[in-house]
């Protein structure tokens, strides 16, 4: 059996992709043997991706060992609980997209169908209103999860939201501890291997010379070596996804923060607002086509609260690298895609990126040998998540531009077109084993009003007395529950936050 | 509230009690279900049937408890195989459902394990299942964590005649019509689908839903015979079946190589059940040493395909009817059950059956395809070249996802965890261990990992496998003192 370990991982760029590998880099190898050094420059800043996150990011910091009041403490972040969409469906709808399933338990007839039948006779609560994470983040109340089993509190998720300048830096911190090395300095060139075609070195401004076996692309939509040095091509998924700007800025905080992101659609996109301890992220994703950057900046700076910086524009494609995996290079974070920051899961797809990385880690002899296994594994999350994300903006019902009515009618990836009619003349949802689940496109679908067309035929034994009084106690219990958690702001005070 | 719509089930097998009872249990008095058998139709199964972890689900979706089970169907516990010379090196090799070893960090036990020493013990010495199974010792699995017994997994070995009696009587209590006929036609609309079954007498069942567990497919047949066949994967058989007494129940189903094929033997609380695979048919004297003990009792042959879309308009395609392959460590009611979590998550949802279909032809293509991918990795894993049958087994093709799964454990010992997947990552990475295969390389933090560490934890890990083995009751006792 040979074993020939890499003596030399280079990451390129820092920001929250170069390093979070940095810091799963250092917590699973021994950096004596397998030197890890990033390049990052002060001079250049970073797109600071995914202020928001989805729950797994708790996994990513119980693999690095981060205990959870350290991490909010150093990211000034808070807790999240789901995703408040306005004016998504209609005009005028709201509806949330939370961190946990509907009703109460499984029985053999799913949840979301047993309310869809008590609507047909005249239920008027929402499918929100089943949700432990939606009553909970409307009310600004938060408590993690009970490991007691109850049915209510135990079977819930969450998130946070943090400020990714500060997150970079904690991990930086972390990974310099645990034996990375930061090379300040701007790429100036690339040197490539004429008999592999692999790159050998990065070159500095100020003329050092980096060498290295493994090359982590991490220079954000420069994809500096992923694109600039080997050429790896771009698919574009712009005609599904047209948004292709976004205008940013923060704000002060002059409010609790909440324990939710909202996503509030515009003529011509949507408007994001996350909240954290000392401040708001807020911004416009936007198509240039339907809407220009003074009306994106100016649908910004109307939320009346004060700005804390200049807005800046952000020009975007959506889409992925054809192979984020080439030759000797593997490019994690904006230089392997980007999916508009809609269902907050930029940093979920780092993670899956460095995941993947560390379950293929390849040796200084077969450096590219599993790139498909990796091509393949990637590309899968981003098609669940590309799809995802389209389906926001397929199934809106709005009528008031032109944009939204583009976006009802455009073709969607055949993947997810298969997964609607089933939907829709079953009531059956396909599983997603990546990324977000079936709960997650309940709550889209349902919030959007696309319902199914057919109903579970079990239920035409069940009364609707019966059906009423049941989902009136699933209610009661939920909204109790929710009603009994503690503040999210005594939450965040009690972990020293001072908004 | 709307009419209750005419389910009708055909066949008299274990398959088709097992789906009338899942359909029944999740109804709600949706559907008024007729089971017709062909009195003239002999639908033999063996004696004895091992299922795995999987079927327990069975159990739970009906909400019956175990014990009850286990009387009536008069089954024994099962940890899983015993593949006896299956290669030249090594001898036995249990690979049973329990699991082997413990994580260390990023690391799996088999990239531990493939980086210790020579001198490290064989794999089943990481298991307690399977140092359990070889000694008779059963113990159900502990709920706590931290608990060495939280890592055993069972199914049962099923007295397949008990099971169906058992079944039959829970379904006649439940209202199930029971009706002995031969099917002598079916009447379809221009689209296809079927309105009525003719029967004995000229009588006609109106139905909704027909389900055809038939071994002969007989009412499948005339509305999709398309199929997809894997006999270039999986040559025809013959299969003989042999009864005997049995004198023990054993853990372990044994899967012992013969020069012209294999010999399965699942010895449960009756009867001792030995299975014949060969490309001829065999006499008794050629499977067993002991063949006065034995009686045969089938001869049948095996050609191993799927139905190209088991559910078509309103006409679906279970068990045999749907799928037929040898099958290594796992049974047909193991793949019966499969695929009916997936129908009974579709069957009630409206009766628009082109998208039903679509979805569920999809998702039992997935799961009948992992099963015969795993019987054909067995296959192909024993590494012996002795004659033509296992030559044959060994150079007839893979699955593309065979090939795949292979070649990644063979270069650096890993196995992948896809979309769908039955079985877990460490159940295809023990096999291939346990077969002796080498991978070339390993993952490169089990060189940076402290190697006496790693040892020294794998000998405390051993260590109280045997402690907690020596603590663990006999099989038989153990059922006794269960089932009493």
């Amino acid at each position: 059996m040979q074993n020939v370990e890499l003596e030399h991982i280079v990451i390129v760029g820092g920001g929250t992709a170069g390093w979070m590998t940095a810091a799963a880099l250092a917590r699973t190898l021994n950096t004596d043997t397998t030197k890890v050094t990033l390049i990052e420059s002060d001079s250049i800043g970073s797109i600071g991706v995914g202020e928001a996150t989805i729950p797994h990011i708790r996994d990513f910091n119980a693999m690095l060992g981060i205990g959870e009041a350290e991490f909010l403490q150093a990211t000034k972040g808070t807790y999240k609980l789901g995703i408040e969409f306005t004016g998504w469906g209609k005009e005028d709808s709201r509806y949330f997209h939370p961190f946990s399933d509907f009703g109460l338990g499984q029985g053999p007839i799913p949840f979301h169908l047993q309310w869809l039948r008590g609507k047909d006779q005249g239920l008027k609560l929402n499918l929100d209103q089943f949700s432990i994470c939606a009553q909970a983040a409307w009310k600004e109340r938060f408590q993690s999860p009970s490991p007691n089993g109850d049915p209510v509190l135990s079977e819930y998720s969450y998130a946070y939201h943090l400020d990714a300048t500060a997150y970079a830096r904690y991990l930086r911190q972390y990974s310099e501890t645990r034996g990375v090395q930061r090379r300040e300095g701007i790429i100036k060139s690339v040197s490539m291997c004429s008999q592999t075609g692999n790159i050998k070195a990065v070159k500095l401004e100020n003329g050092l010379d980096i060498e290295g076996e493994l090359f982590i692309d991490c220079s954000g939509f420069a994809s500096l070596l992923i694109n600039r040095s080997l050429n790896v091509g771009y698919e574009d998924w712009s005609h599904w996804l047209p948004c292709n700007r976004a205008v940013a800025q923060q704000t002060q905080a002059q409010s609790a923060a909440l324990p939710y992101t909202k996503s509030i659609a515009n003529k011509a996109g949507w408007q994001w607002y996350i909240p954290l301890q000392h401040r708001n992220g807020n911004g416009v994703v936007y198509c240039s086509e339907y809407m220009n950057d003074d009306e994106a900046q100016a649908l910004l700076q109307a939320n009346g609260e004060e700005p804390l910086n200049a807005p800046r524009v952000i020009r975007f494609t959506a889409g992925m690298r054809r192979e984020c995996w080439h030759r000797n290079c593997v490019a994690i974070g904006l230089s392997s895609g980007f999916l508009e920051p809609l269902e907050s899961t930029s940093i979920y797809l780092i993670q899956v990126g460095i995941y993947k990385l560390l379950e293929l880690l390849p040796q200084r002899n077969s450096l590219a040998e599993d790139a498909q296994v990796f091509n393949q594994l990637l590309k899968d999350e981003y098609c669940n998540i590309r799809d995802f994300i389209i389906m926001h903006y397929k199934l809106n019902q709005r009528k008031d531009s032109e944009f939204w009515q583009h976006c009802q009618a455009m073709d969607i990836p055949d993947s997810l077109q298969y997964r609607l009619d089933i939907f829709k003349n079953t009531g059956h949802l396909p599983e997603v084993t990546t990324g977000l689940g079936r709960p997650s496109w309940h709550a889209i679908m349902y919030g959007q009003g696309f319902l199914p067309e057919v109903r579970d035929l079990r239920l035409n034994t069940v009364s609707p007395k019966e059906l009423k009084l049941f989902l009136e106690q699933v209610h009661h219990k939920i909204d109790e529950a929710s009603k009994a958690m503690p503040s999210h702001e005594k939450i965040l005070r009690d972990l020293g936050s001072t908004r | 509230m709307t009419e209750r719509r005419q389910l009708i089930i055909l066949g008299d097998n274990l398959c088709t009690y097992i789906s009338a009872a899942s359909i029944l249990c999740s109804a709600n008095n949706t559907f008024d279900i007729h089971i017709i058998s062909d009195p003239d139709k002999d639908e033999y199964e063996a004696p004895q049937l091992s299922v795995t972890p999987l079927f327990r689900g069975f159990l739970q979706y009906l909400d019956i408890p175990e014990k009850a089970f286990m009387k009536n169907c008069q089954a024994s516990f099962h940890y899983g195989a015993n593949f006896q010379d299956w290669t030249d090196a090594i001898e036995d090799f249990p690979h049973v459902y329990s699991e082997y070893g413990i994580k260390h960090g990023l690391l799996n036990f088999t990239d531990v394990l493939l980086s210790s020493s020579e001198k490290s013990p064989t794999i089943e010495h990481f298991s307690l299942g399977a140092l359990a199974a070889q000694a008779n010792r059963f113990s159900h699995p502990s709920a706590e964590g931290s608990n060495i017994l939280s890592t055993l997994q069972y199914g049962y070995i099923l007295n397949t005649e008990a099971t169906k009696q058992f079944l039959k009587k829970v379904l006649h209590n439940s209202g199930v019509n029971f009706i002995s006929s031969p099917v002598n036609g079916i009447s379809q609309t221009d689209s296809g689908k079927i309105i009525s079954l003719q029967l004995a007498e000229n009588n006609s069942l109106p139905c909704d839903l027909v389900i055809d567990t038939t071994f002969d497919a007989s009412v499948a047949n005339q509305i999709n015979p398309e199929k997809i066949n894997w006999d270039n994967e999986l040559p025809p058989l013959h299969s003989c079946v042999a009864e005997g007494q049995s004198s023990e129940p054993q853990l372990l189903s044994y899967y012992s190589r013969l020069q012209v094929g294999w010999l399965e033997e699942n010895q449960g609380i009756q009867s001792r059940c030995l299975t014949a695979y060969s490309f001829k048919q065999l006499g008794l004297d050629e499977i067993t040493p002991s063949a006065s003990e034995f009686k045969i009792k089938s001869n049948g042959t095996i050609t191993s395909h799927m139905r190209q879309n088991p559910w078509v308009h309103n006409c679906i395609a279970l068990g045999k009817a749907a799928v037929d392959i040898p099958t290594l460590n796992f049974s047909h009611a193991d793949m019966t059950w499969g695929a009916l979590q997936s129908l009974v998550t579709l069957i009630f949802n409206g009766d628009r059956y082109e998208y039903l279909s679509q979805e569920y032809n999809r998702l039992v293509t997935l799961i009948y395809q992992q099963f015969k991918d795993l019987s054909k990795l067995y296959l192909n894993e024993a590494d012996v070249s002795d004659s033509e049958f296992w030559q044959t087994m060994r150079t007839t093709p893979q699955s593309p996802e065979n090939e795949a799964r292979l070649a990644l454990f063979k270069d650096r010992g890993k196995v992948i965890r896809r979309e769908n997947d039955i079985f877990p990552e460490a159940f295809y990475a023990t096999l291939f261990v346990g077969f002796g295969v080498q991978p070339k390389r390993l993952h490169p933090i089990t060189q940076q990992s402290d190697q006496q560490e790693l040892e020294k934890r794998n000998q405390t890990l051993t260590a109280l496998i045997d402690k907690t083995l020596q603590g663990m009751p006999k099989h038989s006792t153990y059922l006794q003192q269960y089932l009493a």
